[in-house]
């Protein structure tokens, strides 16, 4: 079996760790260009979304690679998520592509089903092959987010323009090569160092929180880097949406779920009074989240025509106009243009300075 | 007296008798707003997110034109009509997206919620008739009665295969049985299909060009539900089940000669059961059409895909005859 998985942000560092320890030859798809993004929407239904089109260009290109199996997660709606293996599925057989998708469907939809799957993945493999499999990938999952976090509370203030990339980088790479568990804590030590030396600033210039659709949020190629952009902006961005947090929040008891996510969803209900899926709660809760902290503006993030992120959106413009925060909705997809990104978020900023100048001088 | 608005869009071909049939009950009058018109689509345009989809950004047009004209408006929140799945995320935040129009009128919003199964229905109207000072028992009778009266109209559009606004004023259809016209299946949602306004008027242009249009409403529910069975996982929209489900049950049994879908720009259960639908109907060699709309949509465009479509369908037919 050549297993492969879909790429969102460097996920692939801890489902590497994860398939490989069970013994799995895994094919990591290739890092997401603008051909994957090609081949996603030359191949996906046209009006499907964004992540769905990127996931099915990662798996062509997986394929091309050898791979010969898939894992996908399901769901159970009313997001589009939960069918869009489904969709993948039948493409990849009229491409004549021949992978096979093992698709990971909430427990909701029956245990027996997910235990199956599973032992498929693991190949038979005992309880504690598993175990040891999960407590790697999950010690890589964190890492990785608390690097991903130094990053964007560093960037603001690094010294050199691209010092904090290049050692967030460095530190990754440490991440994906460690063995064990003892391991991955020392290269997230030695991440820790690299990105601290990068430092030359004690605060950032101004804060901005990243709500929205987890993918987006999460896929640097996908949302066209959106917090190096800000970073090298003067710009410190938070963000509670993130891989370890997803997991606890979706396969863990509730009283794992983070405690912000928790917070926001809280917060959501005076402007939001129902679920609609996704993240959309989540998304209006922490714009509050945000405004509370005192941050200087919010952008909300989603993949074009995304549904309960539209809903949200519809909302956030009442946040706004109540907390007094800007928020600035982006949505993305294979259309977006570069310059026209960067145009809105320099105007953002500009904006969130001078409001920041008037409230100093006022 | 107390006048409680419906706006007409969305659920409105749905459930508009119930609707109706329950509030008169309660002897609370109803007002609904006019058709979709111009004025109205660009009033809601004006002042939705540019992503939500025509029928939504309608749906507030209709809320804007209605306020004026009425007490309270009727916006429920249909989360779920069956067990294990929903309608759709638009509808779930409905009452939000129109609370941010800050119409200045209070909203009625009942929660419809199957999910989990049960009666839910039922403890909606009761909440509703509450919210309007009205007695439980007094609800619940009106909610029987309403029932009633919505299985009329379910029925006339079935068993005599008509449309919503024959089926609503309980005007008889008057079917053309002329067998050598081709029948088309005008696959869309209930608002999509029904409301003039939005969908560029494309079952009376079907009419014009001498075709027969069929509706998914007409299939019954055990054959939807059965032809659904043929998807690769149940899937978790009511709506869009019923739209593969019945055109399924009508490709298969041979009774279209062709299916035009319509959708709105940016729907999202579309986006990815539109695949499915266009791989049923190329199984079955029923040649197929996606007509996508929004508010920049142009009616003649569409009608000249629709005489090129109709056209290609005399010709097979003709084709097949000799």
């Amino acid at each position: 079996m050549r297993l492969t998985f879909p790429r969102m942000g460097n996920s692939h560092i801890p489902f590497k760790a994860l398939f490989a320890s069970l013994g799995a030859e895994v094919v990591v798809p290739p890092p997401s260009t603008r051909r994957t993004a090609a081949l996603g929407s030359r191949h996906a239904p046209e009006f499907a979304c964004f992540p769905l089109k990127m996931t099915l260009g990662n798996f062509i290109e997986a394929a091309e690679l050898g791979a010969d199996t898939a894992v996908m997660a399901g769901g159970v709606g009313p997001c589009r998520f939960g069918y869009y293996a489904q969709v993948q599925k039948v493409i990849l057989q009229d491409l004549g592509r021949d992978l096979d998708l093992v698709v990971l469907e909430p427990p909701k939809l029956g245990w027996i089903h997910l235990a199956h799957q599973v032992s498929r993945l693991t190949g038979g493999r005992g309880a504690g092959a598993l175990l040891r499999a999960v407590r790697l990938a999950w010690a890589k999952c964190n890492a990785v987010d608390e690097i991903e976090r130094l990053a964007r509370t560093s960037r603001p203030r690094q010294g050199e323009r691209g010092a904090v990339t290049r050692a967030e980088n460095a530190a990754l790479d440490l991440l994906d090569r460690a063995e064990s568990a003892r391991q991955v804590q020392e290269a997230l030590e030695a991440g820790r160092s690299l990105i601290a030396r990068t430092v030359a600033r004690r605060t950032a210039e101004m804060r901005v929180g990243i709500v929205g659709e987890i993918f987006m949020v999460l896929d640097g190629f996908s949302n066209m880097d959106l917090e190096r952009r800000l970073g090298e902006m003067g710009v410190e961005v938070h963000r509670f949406l993130t891989m370890s947090g997803w997991v606890r929040a979706n396969l863990l008891p509730k009283r794992y779920t983070p405690a912000e996510e928790r917070e926001a969803v809280g917060l959501a209900r005076p402007y939001l009074d129902h679920f609609v899926g996704g993240h959309g709660l989540e998304s209006v809760g922490g714009a509050r989240l945000y405004a509370r902290e005192g941050l200087d503006g919010v952008i909300q993030v989603m993949p074009f025509t995304c549904m309960p992120e539209i809903v949200a959106e519809s909302v956030l413009r009442t946040v706004s106009g109540d907390t007094g925060v800007p928020i600035l909705t982006l949505s993305f997809d294979e259309h977006t243009a570069e310059a026209g990104l960067q145009t809105r978020l320099e105007a953002f900023v500009d904006l969130l300075r001078r409001r920041r100048r008037g409230a100093a001088g006022g | 007296m107390m006048v409680v608005g419906i706006p007409r869009g969305l659920l409105f071909y749905e459930y508009y008798p119930l609707w109706r049939a329950f509030f008169q009950a309660l002897g609370i009058a109803v007002e609904t707003s006019g058709p979709t018109s111009r004025a109205v689509l660009d009033a809601g345009v004006s002042r939705a997110v540019d992503e939500a989809c025509l029928p939504v950004k309608a749906y507030l047009g209709h809320c804007l034109e209605l306020a004026e004209r009425c007490d309270a408006l009727f916006v429920p929140r249909v989360v779920s009509v069956e067990r294990g799945a929903y309608t759709c995320p638009k509808l779930l935040g409905l009452p939000e997206i129109v609370g941010s129009l800050r119409t200045g009128r209070p909203l009625v919003t009942p929660v419809v919620d199957y999910t989990r199964g049960g009666s839910r229905a039922v403890d909606a109207a009761i909440a509703c008739a509450r919210r309007l000072g009205c007695g439980s028992v007094r609800a619940a009778w009106a909610y029987v009665r309403a029932r009633l009266e919505y299985r009329t109209f379910t029925e006339s559009l079935q068993v005599a295969g008509g449309w919503f606004e024959g089926a609503v004023a309980g005007r008889a259809e008057t079917g053309t049985a002329d067998r050598a016209r081709p029948r088309v299946l005008v696959l869309g949602h209930v608002y999509m299909v029904n409301d003039r306004g939005i969908n560029l008027g494309i079952r009376e242009h079907l009419l014009r060009l001498g075709v027969r249009p069929v509706a998914p409403q007409w299939v019954a529910r055990r054959n939807w539900t059965s032809g659904a069975r043929a998807l690769p996982k149940k899937l978790f929209w009511t709506y869009e089940k019923q739209l593969f489900g019945a055109a399924k049950h009508v490709v298969d049994r041979g009774e279209c000669d062709g299916v035009i879908q319509i959708t709105s720009f940016g729907c999202g259960p579309d986006s990815l059961v539109s695949e499915f639908v266009r791989r049923e109907a190329e199984r079955s060699r029923v040649p197929y059409m996606a007509l996508t709309v929004d508010e920049h949509a142009g009616e003649a465009g569409a009608v000249t895909r629709l005489e090129a479509f109709v056209d290609m369908l005399a010709r097979r037919l003709g084709d097949r005859e000799t």
